[in-house]
């Protein structure tokens, strides 16, 4: 019970904290927004107004308590380019994110375990070497030339032209498939190398365990001692890390998939909002993703007690 | 100065560590050392004896103040400690130097043995420059070690030499009171008698006085003018080493010594019996009381004083015991 | 005695791992043509145009030109040292930042200054980095430092971390004690006996943070928050992805194989420099 509270406190100290940080950035020490809204003639009352109802002549605090009710209440405001209610946006693009980014996050993951299990087995041996070998080559490319080849070869007439090079018509699964394929494997192929890697470390560290080795020793089969011991034992780490990455991932992933597939997800909405200089979109996004993160990662800890009744 | 007055006087000594659960959240205590009293001398050892845990190390530390004590006083010569500004606790850290449990994990990994014993010299501004190496070389003759060591690095070098260049940079400090914790306990049987050869060979030369620490009786038996005897961060006895080895006042004093008079015995962390009462958790009474063979029922209760016994000696030393039996 | 491998056997270990020194060759190559660029002696003609659209390899344009006619070859060089000004600014600015916060976090645990660090560290590392290099982007409006601001706000916190478990595990060393008991001010053990003796941490880690910003600036460079004016392999990936519709691939190929090779490079470095830090590993 006290972890609990612990944790709670914990959570929400944070929350503060990136909530501040998006004000201090965005808001608080942001770019003055009244000629954005306004143009460039004026009145010296607009501008007054405006200022007021911007609250720039307001205290610091103040401002930040305001914020803070704006943002948890999800007063968001409007989009400074075509007036959509930021909700609204988020509303319609979030299903489209998520949607197109759940098939290649939960591929890379398995993708990822069964190499770094493959790889723990023979550790040491060639197939680990060559795994290990292909999985830091692998982080070594950039994301955007993984996303660049991968559309030559498979959206463009130099390559198979098997799929659309832009845009997101889906209605119905088939549309669904033709669509979400190259993102998908974009994504496999940008965080295989990461998750291989990682998955790879954690089962050689279950594998090196003394119950562990004497079970190998008694001659159960590889399919009992991972299934078993190994996954069993191992899930705490692996929860945690698959929770932490689901909002990097999401977030990252799409600002750069869907930027360059053109797909109208959170990521786009980001993107655009970057360059127009949107702010009350923009620092919805930043502010929300942030406490979504540190949700998640109070939400880890806890599992993780749940799970391992050890960790104090 | 009075030749007969202490070069260091302890007085009531506590010391506690908070453990810390999450800020702003409530502390709990940890008792280390409780309300130790006892007096140094130039030219004489006090040694200080104990179970692992007991506070030993805890107190030594307190003394030199790496850690900071709760309450009590230490008055080094004339001045007090627990209130020296920081210009005097330099000039008194220069005069007591430390000798630690571990001697490599004492000196810093990635300096050479030249830069160490360097430090102090230059630190404390001891001598001029042109003389260091001088200076440096003549206190290696005295702790028997070649000057070829000087470029080499502590991992080259072996246990019994560590402790021995931890030696030579206490002395190069020129101090009058060491404080050795279990300098020992690292070094092998063979080397560990003719470091005692060489540290009482140093602490005669060099007139010092000595606080050593041991959980080993019978090393301090050879070493000591006085013993103290620490029981769950308490003094529970001590006195000239005569009296306190041939007449014991306290229970715990007499396990301890029976154990040590036990063949294949010398070590007496197994002995006596029971578990001393937990740091965190001090039981009510007198300390010793879970284990005592004499326990009585007020000793359950009421925490013993110090009992000053008459049996006192030659030395002139006083035996002080806090146990219930003794009470007049 | 656990935790401190002597230099020489590092040396030792660094010398007999041939896909390391393989990597620090191909490191120092890159380092030996950023420096030329930067001395002015290679990579200079980077904007002039000097040929037509998209020609193909020849004597004069090893690489081809892009699409406004530009040197596809001189780019790409000068890309090496835009990624080296890049990648070391922010390594060692956060090197420094992290290893002085976590220096004092770690010395000063369990104080307000410690949760102070402790918190700040949290609160950077829940927010996710491109979306705060946008906020810093909109933040510092027009300045061409926000990527590295960016960046090195994001990138200390880790070795920040590191550095205080190092830190805090020292200070109850006998060496670190024994250097307060001869009355060694705090700040003077803390150079002398504590930092030195975190080198192979900060080595290491400066290192992924140097891959970690040229990785870093290639996305931001597409996402157009990154080099603002000049040219980098991520503005040539940007330019390429344009031009690789209609099969023109040689921009692409002269920003994505140099980039290849130095990440591989850095990697392969880092892994042997871990390796040999590594005192669990036997010697090899």
């Amino acid at each position: 019970m006290a972890f609990l509270l612990r944790k709670l406190a914990h959570g929400l100290l944070l929350i503060l904290g990136v909530t501040l940080v998006s004000f201090l950035l965005m808001v608080y020490f942001g770019p003055d927004q009244t000629y954005n809204l306004l143009g460039k003639n004026a009145t010296a009352a607009q501008i007054q107004e405006i200022h007021q109802q911007l609250g720039y002549d307001r205290a610091f605090t103040s401002r930040y308590i305001d914020y803070l009710h704006d943002l948890f209440t999800l007063q968001l405001g409007a989009s400074n380019s075509n007036g959509e209610k930021v909700i609204d946006l988020l509303w319609r693009s979030l299903p489209i994110t998520l949607a197109l980014m759940l098939p290649g996050f939960i591929i890379g993951n398995l993708l990822g375990a069964g190499l770094g299990m493959l790889a723990a087995w023979h550790r040491n041996r060639r197939l680990d070497r060559l795994i290990s070998g292909v999985s830091a080559t692998g982080m070594s490319i950039s994301f955007l030339i993984i996303v660049i080849v991968l559309q030559v070869l498979l959206c463009t007439p130099q390559g198979l032209n098997l799929f659309p090079a832009r845009g997101w018509q889906v209605t119905d699964l088939p549309s669904y498939l033709y669509y979400v394929t190259v993102p998908t494997l974009s994504l496999v192929f940008i965080t295989l190398g990461y998750n291989t890697r990682f998955f790879r470390a954690v089962f050689v560290e279950e594998l090196g365990r003394e119950h562990i080795r004497t079970v190998r020793a008694f001659g159960a089969s590889p399919a009992q001692i991972m299934g078993r011991h190994v996954l069993k034992n191992s899930l705490p780490a692996v929860l945690t890390r698959v929770l932490f990455s689901i909002p990097l991932v999401i977030v990252t992933g799409s600002l750069v998939l869907e930027t360059f597939f053109g797909i109208p997800g959170i990521g786009k909405v980001s993107f655009d909002a970057t360059t127009n200089g949107d702010q009350p979109v923009l620092q919805a996004v930043v502010a929300l993703t942030a406490v979504l993160f540190v949700v998640m990662q109070t939400l880890a800890d806890l599992a993780y007690r749940l799970a391992d009744p050890r960790v104090a | 100065m009075n030749p007969d007055s202490p070069l260091m006087r302890i007085r009531e000594l506590t010391v506690s560590y908070a453990v810390r659960r999450f800020p702003g959240f409530s502390q709990e205590r940890l008792q280390a050392v409780r309300g130790v009293s006892l007096d140094l001398h130039s030219g004489r050892v006090f040694g200080l004896v104990g179970e692992s845990g007991c506070g030993k190390t805890s107190l030594a530390r307190a003394i030199i103040r790496l850690v900071k004590p709760d309450s009590g006083s230490v008055h080094y010569r004339d001045f007090d400690l627990s209130h020296a500004d920081a210009s005097r606790l330099r000039q008194a850290r220069r005069e007591i130097q430390y000798l630690f449990q571990d001697p490599l994990a004492s000196l810093s990994p990635r300096r050479s043995i030249w830069q160490t014993l360097l430090e102090p010299l230059l630190h404390y501004r001891i001598g001029n420059p042109a003389g260091h190496r001088a200076r440096v070389e003549q206190v290696l003759e005295q702790v028997d070690l070649l000057a070829d060591i000087l470029p080499r690095y502590p991992h080259e070098l072996s246990g019994g030499q560590h402790q021995r260049v931890a030696l030579a940079r206490a002395l190069l400090a020129e101090p009058s009171l060491i404080i050795a914790d279990e300098p020992m306990s690292s070094l092998d049987v063979s080397v560990q008698a003719r470091m005692l050869t060489l540290l009482r060979t140093v602490q005669k030369e060099n007139g010092l006085a000595f606080l050593f620490i041991s959980h080993n009786l019978a090393v301090v038996q050879q070493l000591a003018t006085e013993v103290g005897v620490m029981y769950a961060g308490e003094l529970v006895e001590c006195g000239p080493v005569d009296a306190l080895l041939h007449n014991p006042a306290h229970p715990y004093t007499r396990t301890l010594l029976d154990a040590v008079c036990k063949p294949g015995n010398a070590e007496l962390s197994a002995l006596p019996a029971g578990t001393p009462p937990s740091a965190l958790h001090p039981i009510s009474g007198c300390p010793f009381h879970n284990r005592c063979p004499h326990v009585m029922e007020h000793c359950k209760i009421t925490h013993p004083h110090d009992n000053f016994l008459a049996t006192a000696t030659a030395t002139g030393g006083k035996h002080i015991v806090r146990c219930h039996l003794w009470n007049s | 005695m656990p935790g401190f491998e002597p230099t020489h056997r590092v040396w030792q270990k660094l010398r007999a791992n041939r896909a390391g020194l393989a990597g620090f060759a191909l490191v120092s190559l890159y380092g030996l043509i950023a420096l030329s660029v930067a001395l002015g002696w290679a990579g200079q003609e980077w904007s002039l145009v000097s040929g037509e659209r998209w020609e193909s390899a020849s004597s004069e344009h090893w690489f081809g030109t892009n699409q406004l006619g530009q040197d596809i070859f001189q780019r790409a060089i000068y890309s090496v040292r835009i990624a080296f000004e890049i990648g070391l600014l922010v390594a060692l600015t956060s090197t420094l930042l992290g290893s002085v916060c976590g220096a004092i976090s770690g010395w000063c645990a369990d104080t307000w200054a410690d949760d102070g660090v402790v918190f700040i560290t949290g609160v950077l590392d829940s927010i996710p980095f491109y979306l705060f290099a946008a906020a810093v982007a909109f933040a510092f409006q027009a300045s061409a430092w926000a990527m590295q601001i960016a960046m090195v706000a994001t990138f200390w916190t880790t070795t920040s971390r590191l550095v205080r478990a190092e830190v805090m595990r020292l200070k109850n060393r006998d060496f670190v004690q024994s250097a307060l008991a001869i009355g060694l001010p705090p700040h003077l053990v803390l150079l002398r006996h504590v930092l030195p003796n975190t080198g192979h941490i900060l080595l290491a880690q400066a290192a992924m943070v140097f891959v970690a910003a040229i990785k870093t600036e290639v996305i931001l460079s597409f996402l157009g928050l990154g080099v603002q004016d000049g040219v980098s392999w991520g503005l040539m990936l940007a330019e390429s992805t344009q031009e690789v519709l209609v099969s023109q691939f040689n921009n692409h190929l002269a920003a994505a194989i140099p980039l290849l090779l130095l990440l591989l490079g850095f990697n392969l470095m880092i892994d042997a420099l871990q390796d040999a830090l590594d005192p669990r590993q036997g010697s090899a």
